[in-house]
């Protein structure tokens, strides 16, 4: 203890030590390359701190880590004026200082040691750019696949938007006009006219309102359950619950599932499908020839393909073809074309990740082409 | 007031249709009342009628018609206005609300303005009166 009081208290004297040039046998090459040398150390050793302050100063919000960058600037400080010690001790021999200097330094020195030890396994984690371009790419893709999705999903919500528009606004407003009607006319024939219309217009809203709930159904319907079904069932299932169409048309209805028989599906959307597709080739089948229909199966790319081809009216696709599938599109004039089936095949279909598109030719007929995924 | 000669109607909806013949009739304001169904009929009718007593001073235009809709009728109808001995004073005619068509309707030279359905006899004397005050 006394000598540790000794040695603070007489911490600047020099006394004791010869300078280092007479310590020993210095040349002058030799004790000038040593002072040089600890000098342009020093030096560079307190350029260095300098260096790394003005870095942290002007990104501090970017650096991770930033005490470790303080902890190398006492470090590196603390090595520099060691050196600058041992080239004083050439004139001033004051050891007792240089002893605190190192001490110091040793000090600095294991502190960094334990925060790099400390602090390696987060830095470890830091991404590398080239990580960071992955993820930023990987992103971008989901990403872009949302905002594919979600467009999707808008113009699905624009749809439905119409139908409010349209297809409930419509009956609604007939209901309206009949009832004025049927108050401001006296003629009694007419008032029983405008009776049966009511019943009519009614009727056409309910089934309207049933439509929409079941579009919406298919929206929502994410997490079906896929059964194996076998297209020839299906296709008879559909013929049978059709067959006053298929008789009043007296149509030919064929099928060629032998590449692919059987198919992973919603057995409900299954069936909403080939019915929409036939009742669709049935109602606008043409007035002049004798319908034929024709279902096939095919494998693409390992996908089932479904085509239904149908030798009626077909359609002017440069015409019609972006409008083919939305809701409240009828192009014949077809009373019973309430421009929804298709709409709700379009929907089952992407809804399952499928496409489904369409060829035609007016008057020659139409192939609607379902690529399930 | 004035009663116009000649309406003609171009709407897929039979009660609409019908609406606008009856409440022409109750309230006395056309004398004849012309019915299409379709745009396409509308257009061979104008493209072959002559005399100006068969050709409509009012045409009520739905939009949403089966194959053509209002809009491609009244691009069709540029080719047939010239040679028209007439001018026809459109009126779109349809129960959408949307901005869309409001506005394409107020864009169109040809369009004179925007029935809202549902249709009465109050709407249908309004834009008579407004045919009749500016023709």
């Amino acid at each position: 203890m006394e000598e540790v009081l000794e040695f603070f208290s007489n911490l600047f004297q020099a006394e004791n030590w010869p300078p280092r040039w007479y310590c020993g046998k210095w040349t002058s090459f030799h004790g000038w390359l040593y002072i040089f040398s600890n000098l342009a150390i020093w030096a560079a050793y307190f350029a260095i701190p300098l260096i790394i302050f003005i870095f942290i100063t002007k990104r501090r919000r970017d650096i991770p880590f930033l005490r470790i960058f303080w902890l190398f600037i006492a470090f590196i400080l603390a090595c520099g004026t060691t050196h600058l010690m041992d080239a004083t001790l050439f004139y001033y021999p004051a050891y007792r200082l240089s002893a605190l200097i190192l001490f110091i330094c040793a000090l600095v020195s294991w502190a960094t040691i334990i925060g790099l030890v400390k602090v390696l396994p987060h830095a470890l984690k830091l991404k590398t750019p080239a990580q960071l371009e992955n993820i930023i790419y990987s992103r971008t893709k989901e990403l872009q696949v949302a905002s594919i999705n979600l467009e999707k999903q808008n113009s699905q919500l624009r749809d439905f938007a119409q139908i409010t528009s349209h297809n409930l606004r419509a009956p609604v407003s007939n209901l309206i006009t009949l009832l004025d009607l049927y108050k401001i006319d006296n003629n009694q024939k007419n008032k029983n006219d405008y009776l049966v219309k009511l019943d009519e217009a009614a009727d056409k809203l309910m089934q309207t309102i049933n439509d929409l709930s079941e579009a919406v159904k298919i929206n929502s319907n994410k997490d079906l359950i896929r059964d194996t079904n076998r297209f020839e069932t299906v296709l008879n299932e559909t013929v049978k619950s059709l067959s006053a169409l298929v008789d009043k048309y007296n149509a030919e209805i064929t099928s060629d599932f032998s590449q692919c028989p059987t198919i992973e599906y919603p057995t409900a959307y299954l069936q909403s499908i080939f019915l929409n597709l036939l009742s669709n080739a049935l109602k606008y089948s043409s007035p002049t020839r004798r319908a034929t229909i024709h279902f096939k199966t095919t494998i693409v790319d390992g996908k089932t393909v479904l085509k239904c081809e149908d030798n009626g009216q077909g359609i002017d696709l440069a015409k019609y073809g972006n409008k083919m599938f939305r809701l409240n599109k009828t192009f014949h004039g077809n009373d019973d074309a309430r421009g929804l089936g298709l709409f709700i095949t379009k929907n089952q279909v992407e809804a399952m990740g499928g496409t489904i598109t369409v060829e035609s030719e007016p008057d020659k007929g139409s192939t609607f082409i379902i690529n399930f995924s | 007031m004035k009663r116009i000669s000649k309406l003609a109607v171009i709407d897929d909806d039979s009660v609409d249709q019908m609406a606008v013949e009856r409440y022409c009739k109750i309230g006395h304001l056309a004398e004849d009342v012309l019915s299409f169904h379709d745009a396409e009929s509308a257009i061979h009718y104008l493209s072959n009628a002559h005399a100006t007593d068969d050709i409509p001073d009012v045409i009520f235009l739905d939009i949403n018609l089966p194959k053509l809709d209002g809009w491609d009728f009244l691009t069709e109808y540029e080719n047939i206005a010239p040679k028209l001995p007439k001018n026809i004073s459109i009126y779109m005619f349809s129960s959408s609300i949307s901005e869309l068509d409001t506005a394409k309707a107020r864009n169109s030279k040809w369009v004179k303005g925007y029935i809202y359905k549902p249709i009465s006899l109050e709407k249908i004397k309004r834009v008579l009166g407004e045919h009749s005050a500016t023709a």
